[in-house]
Formats: C-alpha cells, structure tokens, sequence
C-alpha cells in the first residue's frame, strides 16, 4: 500500500514536473517582444509559390529588410529581387521596393501609417507584433470592390528572422513566399 | 457670348448632367433590383479548425433602400447536433444591414450612416475597432465583405457572395482569421418571393 502509494506520489511529481518544464517556453514565447528588438539590417532570400507552381515553377526572391526608429514610431524598408518566369536560361528580373513609417496606435503594439488609412483610396497599412513577430498589413479595396491583403510575418530568429509573406484576394491565397534572412547590420 | 446662345449652353450642360445622373441611377438600379426578393433554402458550414461540420438553414430578403441603396436581411440557424431545430442547442442569428451607393465607385456599397440625415457616409475606421462593411454587384452575384481588426491588431475578414440562380440563390461564405480559413459556407436557396 505505502509503495503504491510512494509510486503514485513520485509520478505526480514527474507529472508536474514535465507540465512545468514544457510551460516555462509558452509563458516566455508569449510575451510581446519591444519594436527596436526587430532593428536592423537583415539579408535573405526565398522561394514564392501560388497554385500554379506546380506546373509553372516557383520563382526565386533576394531580400532586404531594414527596420529601424523613425519619429515616434519606426520604418521598414524593404526590397526584393524577383527571379523567375520568362525563358529558364534568361529569367526575368524585377525589384520592387516599399518603404512605411509606423506611429503607435491608441492600441497596445499596433500600428498605424499615416500614409494609408483608408482601404477604399489609396490601401490602409498597419503593423503588431505579436509573441517575436512583427506583421506588417497592406490592404486595398480596387474599383469593382474586390480586395487584397498582403501580409507580412517576420519572426525574429537566432540569426536574423523568417519572412512569410501570404497575398490573399477575397479570401483565397494567390502566392506564398517563405524566406530565411540573416542580420547583416544594425 | 450673347444671352442667347449662354442660355442654350447651360440647357446642353443641364439635360447631359440629367442624363447623366438618370443614368447612373437606373444603372445602380438594374443591377441590384434582380436580387430584391425573399430566399430560403440551407447550407454546410465546415468549421476547419474544429473539423466540425453543421447544417444551417438559410433565409435571405434583398429589398430596395433609399438613395438607390438595397436591404440585405439575413437569418441563420445553426441546427442543434441531432440535426434537428428545436433542441436547446439551436442557434439563430438574425442580421439586417442597409447600403447605399458609394460615391467614385460604380456599383460599390457602403453600410448607411445609422446617425442623422445629414451625416456624411464614411466608411468605419478600422484600427479604432469599427468592423468596415461594404458591397458590390458584379456578373449576377452580390458579395458582402466584412473587414475587422481586433484588439491585437489581427484582422478578421468575411466574404458572403450570393449568386442569383434560376431557381434562387447560391451563396458561398467565408470568414478568415489572420489570413486563414476557419469556416467555409455552401448553400442553395430557392425565391419564395
């Protein structure tokens, strides 16, 4: 009887141990990571796929994202160098490149830019972090009232963050983009 | 210029703007009252997260609103888990909204202002947690879409299109969390009305 009841006491133990040990991370990773802990200047690249990449390939992106204090908020500045399509041994090349400036909003770790508020005239932007990711959010509504959304999840990392980029219209996912870039600078 | 001819100036500009405004009115007009009616029929909601799927009933009234605006009332009732409707476990959701016609964007809708007369239809603010609300007519379907963000600084989006049909109505529903799916909606309606 005092053994089983010995064995049952040390399992509980153990029990309450591994549910402690496996909490500790959750409670840690739940908290919201200050803005400046993304600062800097990180370089990467990535692969974009949609739901013809199957038989079309998917397309090759280079990375620059620079994140830092601007006014009393911060910016992100970021750039990107799309390989793919066209002729496989002459690929096209694009680059496009977006710069935002971020105010605090009345709300906890969201964010606003002054320059897009309005989805229906010119798109609305705006920023979280939430946990140790920062999002950036850029929606328009286009003249015949459809929508898009492209969002922006960088994850600060050991080395310098993952980017996962979704671009959704009326709700369907068009294309994809997961990337891995390292911090380069400050 | 003599009065004469001044006069048959401002008479062209006058009858073209008339024109015009009569146009675009009945444009409006055209494409939104092949909807007015009432529509019942039922769906299958896959609530994805959950891997949950449920059988709702649906009635739709589309009826005309003022400054060219439509009505679109909604009821939704979520039948209990033996399928029935009148165990305890029933949901009803009943929604009426009413929008009228945006002013640089042909055949897009916005919710109407619910305050005085002369209060100017604005869209809602979002990021001050205002859920914005609009919608449009397109080829035959009417789509209603939702657009929210929590507290967080999430977004939740919904997407309700409705589809005329010779018998009815199809509608298709999605609400999206964070750019994933976490319910998908198909259902068929007939007009009784």
């Amino acid at each position: 009887m005092l053994r089983k009841l010995t064995h049952a006491a040390a399992r509980a133990v153990i029990a309450g141990f591994v549910i402690w040990v496996l909490a500790t991370p959750l409670t840690a990773q739940a908290q919201n990571l200050p803005v400046d802990a993304f600062y800097g200047h990180y370089q990467g690249s990535g692969i974009a796929e949609n739901e013809d990449s199957l038989y079309f390939g998917v397309t090759v992106r280079d990375l620059d994202v620079r994140i830092g204090p601007e006014a009393n908020g911060f910016y992100v500045e970021w750039t990107s160098v799309i390989r793919g399509g066209g002729d496989p041994n002459n690929p096209d090349v694009r680059k496009r490149s977006a710069r935002v400036a971020f105010s605090p909003s009345e709300r906890p770790n969201v964010f606003t830019s002054k320059s897009a508020t309005d989805a229906m005239k010119g798109g609305l932007i705006w920023a979280r972090v939430l946990d140790q990711t920062l999002t950036v959010n850029v929606m328009r509504v286009s003249d015949n009232g459809s929508y898009t959304v492209q969002t922006y999840n960088r994850t600060l990392s050991g080395t310098g963050m993952t980017l996962n980029f979704v671009n959704t219209a009326d709700g369907e996912p068009l294309r994809q983009v997961e990337a891995r870039l390292v911090k380069v600078g400050d | 210029m003599s009065m004469r001819s001044l006069n048959s100036l401002l008479l062209v500009i006058f009858t073209a703007a008339s024109l015009t405004f009569a146009t675009s009115a009945v444009m409006a007009a055209d494409g939104q009252d092949k909807f007015y009616g009432s529509y019942v029929g039922s769906g299958t909601a896959e609530r994805i997260n959950e891997n949950v799927t449920e059988k709702r009933d649906l009635d739709v009234t589309v009826a005309p609103f003022k400054e060219g605006g439509f009505t679109v009332k909604w009821i939704t009732v979520v039948r209990g888990a033996d399928g029935e409707r009148v165990g305890d476990d029933v949901k009803r959701r009943e929604v009426e909204e009413n929008f009228i016609p945006l002013e640089d964007k042909d055949d897009v809708f916005i919710l109407a202002p619910k305050g005085g007369l002369f209060q100017k239809a604005e869209l809602p603010n979002p990021l001050r947690g205002e859920p914005m609300r609009w919608a449009t007519i397109e080829d035959g379907a009417m789509t209603v879409y939702s657009m929210a963000i929590s507290a967080n600084g999430g977004s939740e989006l919904q997407v309700y299109r409705r589809t005329l049909t010779e018998k009815g109505m199809d509608i298709s529903f999605l609400r999206m969390q964070d750019e994933k799916v976490e319910l998908r909606l198909e259902g068929t309606l007939v007009r009784t009305k």
